[in-house]
């Protein structure tokens, strides 16, 4: 059966953690980053991602540390969670290919924008 | 107040084991995230926090109930929800044939007292035994067709008489579907031990051919019936009255007799039926109860919003609060099988 695919954010947020683990101001941090802004996490909608994704699997805690009498807890990717983003990147390359060539045939849009 | 003692109090809203997992960390986050200076929340942050609230209560009641008891007592439900009603429907149906058996050419004198009784009792038989057999969905989907009957019949008696002294089949009936589509590794037959098959089979016997005993035998013609809100029906005579409670006392004994796990969740599932039956049928007596159900010239006036919400809210609160106490007590004092 073909897996549902990930929600945006949930798709932003295991990207974040991709090159190394990261605490949860981190991911929240690098998600504006990665979408220039565009997507604007909030603690109460990362922290229910997080648990979801803990439970499926796909990401796990590296380590805890208090900073500043805070706790942090790292989240990294798990192999099913490499996994998982490495699919989802491509079903969206190729969906994005496909929309691109069709626009381009029909010659509603010239290379880098619309006609 | 600070904004870090807000943010405790909005995460007062999240379930217990996510706020011990997550709570200190997300007040690192959220304080972390603020403005220098910042004094109150977000509108955004109040709105994710609460609707993460939500989520996370909403996951932990899936997961509790995704466990195999609960999948078991589902089972388990459905299969003596569906004899129950099977009971319901039946009964005068058998009556009317066996009085036929019997040489009474017009039977109890309704020529179409067979229907739709009859096939509705074939339907809730069929869906039993799909139950009994493991075939949950298709039991489930055939269910549909019954309790939708159920709620429509329900609807007219309300239309016609402003009553809603049979509700509880139709809730009965609604459950049944729910119930048996839920998907279980076993199936009922192998949930229930065989003594208690054959105690389900012996209180269907009992409860669907009381009425047929009574009549057949005359043992209750010099008695004076019965006009009870306890035996599930109305204008029984004693000796029916008897059979009929003792075929009721067998389902119970099926149920009550089950190991503890299965029997508490079987008990909090039938919690909106029996709050239905106690509201329906002695709560909204027309004098002097709790939810008096006005009436003029004999006729109920229509129940107004008040009793209608009592009527939806107290089953499915008091099933909530059910389950409530009954996973409270697991967590604190865990149960053996």
């Amino acid at each position: 059966m073909a897996k549902a695919s990930l929600h945006e954010s949930t798709y932003l947020i295991l990207t974040a953690l991709v090159e190394a683990p990261r605490h949860g101001y981190a991911v929240l941090d690098e998600v504006r980053r990665i979408s220039d802004g565009r997507v604007d996490l909030r603690a109460g909608t990362l922290y229910a991602a997080l648990d979801r994704l803990r439970t499926e699997g796909l990401i796990d805690v590296e380590r805890e540390e208090q900073v500043q009498s805070r706790l942090r807890r790292y989240y990294r990717l798990t192999a099913a969670g490499v996994q998982r983003l490495a699919e989802e990147s491509a079903r969206l390359r190729s969906n994005a290919d496909a929309a691109s060539v069709r626009l381009r045939r029909a010659g509603l849009i010239v290379e880098g924008g619309a006609a | 107040m600070t904004l870090h003692q807000v943010y405790r109090l909005l995460l007062g809203c999240y379930p217990r084991a996510y706020r011990r997992q997550y709570e200190d960390e997300m007040i690192g986050v959220l304080l972390d995230d603020a403005a220098p200076g910042q004094r109150r929340p977000l509108a955004r942050d109040v709105s994710a926090l609460l609707g993460g609230a939500v989520r996370a209560h909403v996951r932990q009641v899936g997961a509790r109930f995704s466990v195999e008891a609960w999948r078991d007592a589902a089972q388990v439900l459905g299969l003596i929800a569906a004899l129950l009603l099977f009971v319901h429907a039946a009964r005068v149906p058998v009556l009317h044939l066996s009085m036929y058996a019997q040489s009474y050419p017009d039977g109890i004198g309704e020529p179409f007292v067979l229907w739709p009784g009859g096939p509705l009792a074939a339907l809730w038989l069929v869906v039993a035994v799909f139950a009994a057999l493991g075939r949950g969905r298709a039991a489930a989907a055939i269910a549909v067709g019954g309790a939708a009957y159920e709620v429509v019949r329900v609807a007219e008696a309300y239309g016609q008489y402003s009553t809603v002294r049979n509700l509880w089949p139709a809730v009965l009936a609604a459950m049944v579907p729910l119930a048996l589509a839920v998907r279980a590794s076993r199936s009922a037959t192998a949930v229930l031990a065989r003594w208690r098959l054959g105690t389900l089979a012996a209180a269907t016997v009992v409860s669907v051919g009381a009425p047929s005993v009574a009549m057949l035998t005359g043992a209750d013609d010099s008695t004076s019936p019965i006009y009870g809100t306890w035996i599930f029906t109305v204008g029984v005579g004693r000796v029916e009255a008897i059979l009929l409670t003792a075929g009721y006392l067998l389902f119970a004994l099926v149920i009550l007799s089950t190991p503890t796990v299965l029997r508490l969740r079987l008990l909090a599932l039938v919690v909106p039926v029996g709050v239905t039956l106690l509201l329906t049928r002695v709560g909204l007596k027309t004098t002097g109860t709790f939810l008096e159900h006005s009436s003029h010239d004999g006729v109920p006036d229509a129940l107004t919003g008040a009793q209608w919400s009592t009527l939806v809210l107290a089953p499915v609160v008091l099933f909530a609060v059910a389950v409530a106490i009954l996973h409270h007590r697991e967590h604190s004092r865990p149960q053996r099988a």
